[in-house]
């Protein structure tokens, strides 16, 4: 699975649910908002999904901050090819 | 259709140099802006278009991180897979890049700068495989403290590994280029993902049809095609030398296992922490989509 692909589903399926609300870094998705993770956690965990969620790091250099962070454990049934 | 020729004087390399902190990021890079140059990315062009697009943009580096789509929980099989085994003298090939590599002073002088620097064979007789280093990647990788790398010896370029060409040739490979990725004890190359732009910008200068079509963002090759890139090992694994692709690790490796990955996606690195040095035979090219390899179909060879 891709990240586009993802996001596209992600978006498509939870309201509310916005474009900027989140994006990707280092293979993870990070939130602005802990409680929009907390959404998109549930529904991902709802699919069977392996989810990890950890704070963030907020960096100097960045524009913006951020609260949450989701990473997949398991993803052997998807395709990134 | 006329033939596509980059003009290669017009770029700009100025801006790229590390004396200029202003054009260089900080890990890690600003998810916002990630998320900027990846829509960028995304827009459609056709392969020359791309092409020209990234040989001038200032942020290669920007635009390489943001290329990837890779998602953290990928399987291993996702991210790297062997597809040949290739039955060879490899102690008398291995022998040979050992000798070549004293013969040019390969380990001892081993610091990885501008590309005519790094690369073992002069600017000049590299004149049709312009090497494709953008330099905002390397001024950023030196910013960090990766000075040595590994050193690439282009097979293509010499007559000096005939076994190598001709393992070359058994795979087919349109634009084929190889080349033998010598990374010296004391080498560590930063994670990074690929373009494979090297054998790609020969094929969009030299074939029209592939210039003139759409470049596809998420499989970062053109339309009906699938750009290769596979690595041999030419000796055995020692301890303390590294391969990783994301969260996958491939180790314990063989000479004349045949590996593809996940270039495009998957970021990589390597290191050297043994004091044996590790060469790898890396193939890049060019294959149609019905080829074995792009099917992810398994072959064995004896040569």
């Amino acid at each position: 699975m891709k990240y586009i692909e993802l996001k596209t589903s992600l978006l498509s399926h939870i309201k509310d649910l916005k474009p900027n609300d989140f994006y990707l870094l280092e293979g993870k998705l990070i939130f602005k908002l802990k409680s929009n993770a907390d959404i998109v956690k549930k529904y991902l965990q709802d699919k069977d999904y392996k989810v990890v969620q950890t704070s963030v790091r907020n960096w100097e250099h960045w524009q913006g901050k951020y609260e949450s962070i989701l990473y997949f454990k398991d993803l052997e049934k998807e395709s990134n090819g | 259709m006329k033939a596509y020729k980059r003009n290669l004087d017009a770029i700009d390399h100025t801006q790229n140099r590390y004396e200029d902190k202003q054009f260089l990021h900080m890990h890690p890079y600003d998810p916002e802006i990630l998320e900027t140059v990846r829509d960028d990315f995304l827009k459609p062009r056709t392969c020359k278009e791309f092409i020209e697009w990234i040989d001038t943009h200032p942020h290669y580096d920007v635009v390489a991180e943001a290329s990837s789509q890779y998602i953290r929980g990928t399987s291993k099989a996702q991210a790297f897979w062997q597809v040949a085994d290739i039955d060879a003298d490899w102690q008398t090939i291995n022998n040979d890049i050992t000798n070549y590599c004293v013969e040019n002073e390969v380990d001892t002088k081993f610091n990885t700068d501008y590309t005519e620097e790094w690369r073992i064979h002069e600017m000049e007789e590299q004149k049709t495989y312009v090497p494709f280093r953008h330099n905002s990647e390397l001024d950023n990788q030196r910013k960090h403290g990766f000075e040595k790398q590994y050193q690439l010896i282009e097979v293509t370029l010499t007559d000096v590994f005939p076994m190598l060409k001709r393992i070359e040739k058994l795979f087919e490979f349109e634009w084929a280029k190889t080349d033998i990725n010598y990374q010296p004890t004391s080498g560590a190359f930063p994670r990074h993902v690929d373009f494979l732009s090297t054998g790609f910008k020969r094929a969009v200068e030299h074939d029209p049809s592939i210039a003139n079509a759409r470049y596809n963002p998420l499989t970062k090759c053109p339309d009906g095609w699938v750009l290769k890139r596979i690595l041999i090992p030419t000796d055995h694994w020692f301890p303390g030398q590294m391969f990783s692709f994301e969260e996958h690790n491939w180790t314990d490796w063989s000479p004349g296992q045949v590996i593809d990955f996940n270039w495009a996606h998957c970021r990589h690195a390597t290191a050297n922490t043994s004091y044996n040095a590790r060469p790898l035979v890396k193939i890049t090219g060019l294959v149609k989509e019905d080829h074995w390899i792009a099917k992810g179909e398994y072959r064995k060879f004896s040569i």
